[in-house]
């Protein structure tokens, strides 16, 4: 199948135009988009792009009355269907823009819980476009965050290459937004290990809480402070996060 | 990763530090492009004899730290020799690539011990370990942009939109994106866009008090907060065009000068530009 992005000038359009055109947010078809293009620029060009990688057909789960409990398997679906799209194509905010305005735009408005009622400007800004500097939209973003996330944990080498996605399953978004805000969970090796120590701390039958969990990011900022992350490897890593939490809890 | 100053529990072999008394650690990194892809030949520069053979006895070695904050890609790369060619490939890397050298730990060491170290540290031993940073090098960067893009005129970084409201309203400036977006309301754009092809001293004047605004209004947002918007393409172009009266667009520069100087420099004179505009106009006026 093939995705779309937005135009730059559509995007500067529409993303500076929110206000005129809250309530068609709410339609449930995007065909107002090119309507309303048209009007605006009169060379009759479409406000979208065909993007040039063919991605293998998908649909992400909608299934569930709380749609930030699919987080998890969507994570799985976005990002093997579109793992070929370059870093540099992922931090474009004219695909994930033209891609929730488009391809998935019933898919944004569930996920985004749009309604009569809630609907407002700020949600639309945030969930669309990039309202953001670039990392932290790269997380905000529903599909971009999907996108990124599969990136920075995905693991080839496993036999369950979203094993360390299993510590997201619940609380999906502030777990998301309190790891990826440090830089050294770019590299996908520190993201793992993180994860997988708080899924094996929990295996063992205790819960880490939110004060746990941050507890857990501070302690491997410390650590990164004298010696460098990256050169561990993931087990090593994840080995020091266990020991770290089993003690300081002990001495509590 | 960028490389801060700090202290650290151990001795550590950095210029900005007297841990050690006469001993060496730096790099030097020859940049070179090739096919889709950047060449890096890192050249290790060590000048300890009990660290030297430390990497000979494969106890420490050599690393590379390399970041591309805007692609959020990370790595490292290791040796055990003094150089080391890594290739970085355009598909994972954008605008600031930053490069730190490192001296680190490869395992545990007990009774860590140099003789060149300061008198503080006299008879003293440390228990390290692995991944420790043992010497800190100069941190290099370079920038990468985009193929084909084209950052050689202002305009090229912005782009005006439509706001669809009669309402009258104060013209909409939004920086956090690779261009610049200006928005205004329905009759203030149709008539920018009347202007949109028309002669160079029209697009002066319109340049005058629609661009140059805009310019002084970025320059205060980058006084507050710099970091965030250095990885977009406006960013870029801008410090293109001031590389042209030999300035950085760095956090000093737009410090230590002026919003209004700064603005007036990229566009090359605006407000000259538009009274010469006036000027012409007048005199096409008279002739009439």
């Amino acid at each position: 199948m093939k995705i779309h992005f937005m135009k730059e000038d559509a995007v500067a359009y529409f993303k500076g135009n929110i206000k005129s055109n809250i309530n068609l947010y709410l339609n449930d078809n995007y065909n107002w988009i090119e309507e309303k293009y048209r009007v605006y620029n009169k060379d009759r060009e479409s406000a979208f792009g065909e993007f040039k990688l063919e991605i293998p057909k998908f649909s992400l789960d909608m299934s569930n009355e709380k749609p930030e409990s699919t987080d998890y398997n969507n994570v799985k679906i976005f990002y093997c269907a579109l793992k070929n799209i370059s870093d540099i194509q992922a931090t474009d905010e004219r695909l994930w823009a033209g891609m929730a305005h488009s391809d998935l735009f019933q898919f944004m408005i569930y996920r985004c819980k749009l309604t009569k009622e809630n609907i407002n400007e700020k949600k639309i800004l945030t969930n669309f476009f990039f309202n953001y500097g670039k990392k932290r939209s790269l997380i905000v973003h529903p599909l971009a965050r999907l996108w990124w996330v599969g990136r920075l944990l995905y693991d080839e080498k496993k036999k369950d290459p979203f094993e360390a996605l299993e510590y997201l399953k619940n609380d999906f978004s502030t777990k998301v937004f309190s790891l990826f805000s440090s830089n050294f969970t770019n590299n996908p090796t520190i993201s793992r290990a993180i994860l997988k120590a708080l899924f094996e701390i929990e295996l063992s039958g205790i819960k880490v809480d939110r004060k746990g969990y941050l507890e857990l990011i501070r302690y491997v900022n410390l650590l990164g402070g004298v010696i460098i992350l990256d050169y561990l490897s993931e087990d090593e890593l994840k080995e020091k996060i266990i020991k770290h939490y089993y003690n300081i809890n002990k001495s509590n | 990763m960028d490389i801060k100053y700090k202290l650290y529990p151990h001795p550590v072999l950095w210029d900005k530090v007297d841990d050690y008394n006469n001993s060496y650690f730096d790099c030097d990194i020859e940049l070179k492009r090739d096919i889709k892809k950047f060449i890096l030949k890192v050249n290790f520069k060590l000048n300890n004899k009990e660290l030297e053979e430390m990497i000979e006895k494969n106890l420490i070695e050599f690393v590379l730290h390399i970041e591309s904050p805007m692609t959020s890609y990370r790595i490292l790369k290791k040796s055990l020799s003094r150089e080391l060619q890594v290739s970085l490939s355009d598909e994972n890397i954008l605008g600031r690539i930053s490069l730190c050298p490192f001296i680190v730990a490869k395992q545990e060491l007990k009774n860590f011990y140099n003789s060149d170290w300061n008198e503080d540290y006299k008879d003293t031993t440390f228990e390290i370990s692995k991944g420790t940073i043992l010497a800190i090098g100069t941190q290099q960067t370079f920038t990468v942009d985009k193929e084909n893009e084209d950052l050689s005129s202002i305009p090229s970084i912005f782009t005006i939109y439509k706001k669809e409201t009669t309402e009258e309203m104060p013209v909409e400036v939004e920086i956090n994106s690779d261009k610049v977006r200006i928005g205004m309301n329905i009759s203030d754009y149709d008539k920018y866009a009347l202007t949109k092809y028309s002669t160079e001293e029209i697009v002066n004047i319109v340049n005058s008090f629609l661009i140059y605004p805009a310019l002084i209004f970025i320059f205060e947002r980058l006084k507050e907060n710099f970091n965030e918007y250095s990885e977009y393409r406006w960013f870029k172009a801008m410090n293109v065009m001031l590389n042209k009266y030999s300035m950085k667009l760095d956090e000093d520069l737009v410090t230590s000068k002026s919003s209004l100087e700064l603005a007036q420099k990229i566009m090359s004179f605006p407000v000259s530009k538009a009274f010469l505009g006036i000027g012409s106009l007048e005199e096409v006026e008279e002739q009439k």
